[in-house]
């Protein structure tokens, strides 16, 4: 828990190895750099991650949720802070406080089918649950991994996607926006994969996180086929500047993504999603 | 329970309050306006002086008699006392391969207000759930608001933009002063009568020179607060408003009232329980040192929901109903109370003079017609 008297008193964290996902995105691997210990999450917590004299945004970890060493954060450079946090080195150091929020409930999987939709860079804030769930075969139903992108280049995590379809129970669906030759996959929504997807899986909990438009589509399509909107969860992302309830920012009608999400269930922001610009 | 201060005693209070280390705040004229300002005496405050306040104008004009507390609201709230429009977080310091955070210094001296209003300590009440009653608290507000010292002064001549009423925050005060007073003209000379908020207000009191009220000083006090109440210069039901909002986020009254909001953010600067804030982070060239600040933001600005490379909320009306909504509806979910108190600066500080108290009667009607 931190100091609940300093929430806006960042920690430094070493970047100990990065990895390059995609043209756009990467993968940081940080570990404390005060001779403190590092802090645990559940999965989809977020951290306020920054590079102090720049900013500060609100990421969800995306690395093994058993990993007590250090903590992966994989982020698509779309703006100045999150370019200055890919761009630092291996070696140096970036700022981190967390972790905040409410997580994907996988307790509730305990014995149940279970579907992950995950539309782009919706994937960082799932492989975390993924893990936890995939890898307890004896804990949990069939699962399914439903993922798109928009083209096979801006797949994110390829070789967990590999891993995941080669334990037991689990298929991984893949589809893509644009294909081309090397692409002899779907192309297309990820709804056109929930068919499929779904002849495997029996009445099974969902978890979804991607664009808006995305989870609005996928909630749509998965309710209409009589998945009960309490068995939706979803993920939301919102402009952040504190990660802790103060900042007012990263309101969506009445909730604060921050401390009330960024998990939430569906039936909770369904009514909301449906309205433009909430 | 009660006491009675002439004017003079006033100074006294000013003069007890710095011995105990309060910088002293209260209103003063400053460019034309009563803002509060750190003061030594009373023959600074506002004395003498009415507002005029309505939909987009705010005067000050010379009263007849030389009352001290004799307008309604200033411009700036108790807000930029305690919550500051620029607040320092921290500091780093980048040495030798290493990092290093230091909370921002806080050496400020103790904050002490005389002539605060009812609606701007229910607006403190709304500050103390909000930056105090959650998980995680502001410690910069923390620090502000503990030891502080309020000497509130009831309103008797609500404004023309006032509705109070209707909120239930005024126009006497009940909760987070030490001290509450009403301003009296007895017999050609000012009286202050006062009740007691506090142990802390009861032991500062002791010190200034105070006699008990009469029977006729409490009933005059009675009927000039009730006077008030009677003459409020808007009203707003908010029987089911938080619900109506809720369930109106696609009303076209969100479009026209956009055809005239400017999106300049007037109205959350003014307001006195708005509290976003955005951070800003400066660093030296060289990048060794660098430091982040909390500015107060504005829902009606396009930063403020910026997301993978554009703004969330990219029309007037989708951030108008935010501030509203958020305002009059979310802010009950989220902390139990309304965000609003009814002290009317958003409708006098609006440039093109929006009165959300006569839009959303209009909206209703739009409704049920």
């Amino acid at each position: 828990m931190p100091d609940a008297s300093n929430a806006l008193i960042p920690r430094p964290f070493e970047v100990v190895a990065k990895r390059r996902e995609t043209h756009d995105v990467t993968t940081l691997m940080v570990e404390p750099a005060d001779g403190r210990s590092c802090f645990g999450f559940a999965p989809a917590q977020i951290g306020m991650i920054g590079v102090p004299g720049v900013g500060e945004v609100p990421i969800s970890f995306s690395n093994h949720p058993d990993s007590r060493r250090c903590l992966s954060v994989t982020i698509r450079a779309a703006g100045a802070v999150t370019a200055a946090i890919t761009d630092t080195d291996v070696g140096a150091t970036i700022s981190v406080r967390g972790p905040y929020g409410a997580a994907w409930p996988i307790e509730l999987t305990k014995g149940r089918d279970v579907l992950f939709v995950a539309g782009g860079l919706g994937l960082a804030p799932l492989r975390s649950a993924i893990f936890s769930v995939a890898e307890h075969p004896d804990e949990r139903g069939s699962v399914g991994i439903v993922y798109g992108a928009k083209t096979q280049q801006d797949m994110l995590f390829r070789g967990d996607l590999e891993i995941w379809g080669e334990l037991d129970d689990v298929v991984v669906h893949l589809t893509v926006d644009a294909g081309d030759d090397a692409w002899d996959g779907e192309i297309g929504l990820v709804t056109g994969l929930f068919e499929r997807a779904l002849d495997d899986l029996r009445n099974p909990l969902v978890m979804m996180c991607g664009p808006d438009v995305m989870m609005i589509n996928a909630g749509r399509d998965l309710t209409g086929r009589g998945i009960d909107p309490a068995d939706i969860w979803v993920t939301l992302e919102r402009n952040m500047k504190c990660g802790v309830g103060l900042c007012g920012h990263c309101q969506f009608g009445p909730l604060f993504v921050c401390k009330d999400g960024p998990v939430f269930r569906y039936d909770r922001v369904a009514e909301l999603f449906e309205i433009r610009e909430v | 329970m009660s006491f009675v201060l002439v004017r003079s005693a006033l100074d006294q209070l000013v003069q007890v309050l710095e011995q105990d280390g309060y910088d002293v705040y209260g209103p003063v004229v400053v460019d034309s306006a009563i803002r509060y300002q750190l003061v030594h005496g009373i023959d600074e405050l506002a004395i003498g002086v009415r507002d005029v306040q309505g939909p987009g104008h705010y005067s000050l004009v010379e009263r007849s008699d030389d009352a001290m507390f004799g307008y309604t609201v200033g411009v700036a709230s108790l807000k930029d006392l305690f919550f500051p429009p620029r607040r320092a977080v921290w500091s780093s310091v980048r040495e030798g391969g290493t990092l290093r955070f230091e909370p921002a210094e806080r050496p400020e001296p103790k904050i002490a207000v005389i002539g605060a209003r009812a609606c701007e300590l229910a607006a403190l009440a709304i500050h103390d759930t909000v930056l105090l009653g959650g998980e995680y608290k502001d410690a910069d507000y923390l620090r502000r608001r503990t030891d502080s010292f309020i000497v509130s002064v009831d309103c008797t001549e609500p404004g023309e933009v006032c509705f109070c009423g209707s909120m239930g925050t005024g126009p006497a005060a009940t909760t987070h002063f030490d001290l509450a007073m009403t301003e009296l003209l007895v017999d050609g000379e000012w009286e202050y009568v006062g009740r007691f908020g506090s142990e802390r207000g009861e032991r500062i009191l002791e010190r200034v020179t105070h006699r008990h009220p009469d029977q006729i000083e409490i009933s005059l006090v009675r009927s000039a607060v009730s006077g008030a109440s009677d003459a409020m210069g808007r009203e707003l039901s908010t029987v089911g408003l938080p619900e109506f909002l809720a369930s109106h986020r696609e009303h076209p009254a969100w479009a026209d009232i956009a055809q005239r909001c400017l999106a300049c953010g007037n109205c959350t600067q003014a307001c006195p329980t708005c509290f976003c804030v955005s951070t800003l982070d400066t660093a030296s060239l060289d990048g060794s040192r660098a430091s982040r600040e909390l500015r107060w933001d504005s829902c009606f600005s396009l930063d403020f929901s910026f997301m993978g490379g554009r703004p969330h909320r990219s029309t007037i009306d989708a951030r108008y109903r935010q501030w509203l909504t958020h305002k009059l509806s979310g802010w009950v979910e989220q902390f139990g109370t309304s965000g609003c108190v009814g002290c009317g600066r958003c409708i006098t500080w609006c440039p093109v003079g929006i009165d959300f108290t006569a839009e959303i009667p209009k909206m209703m009607e739009r409704v049920d017609a």
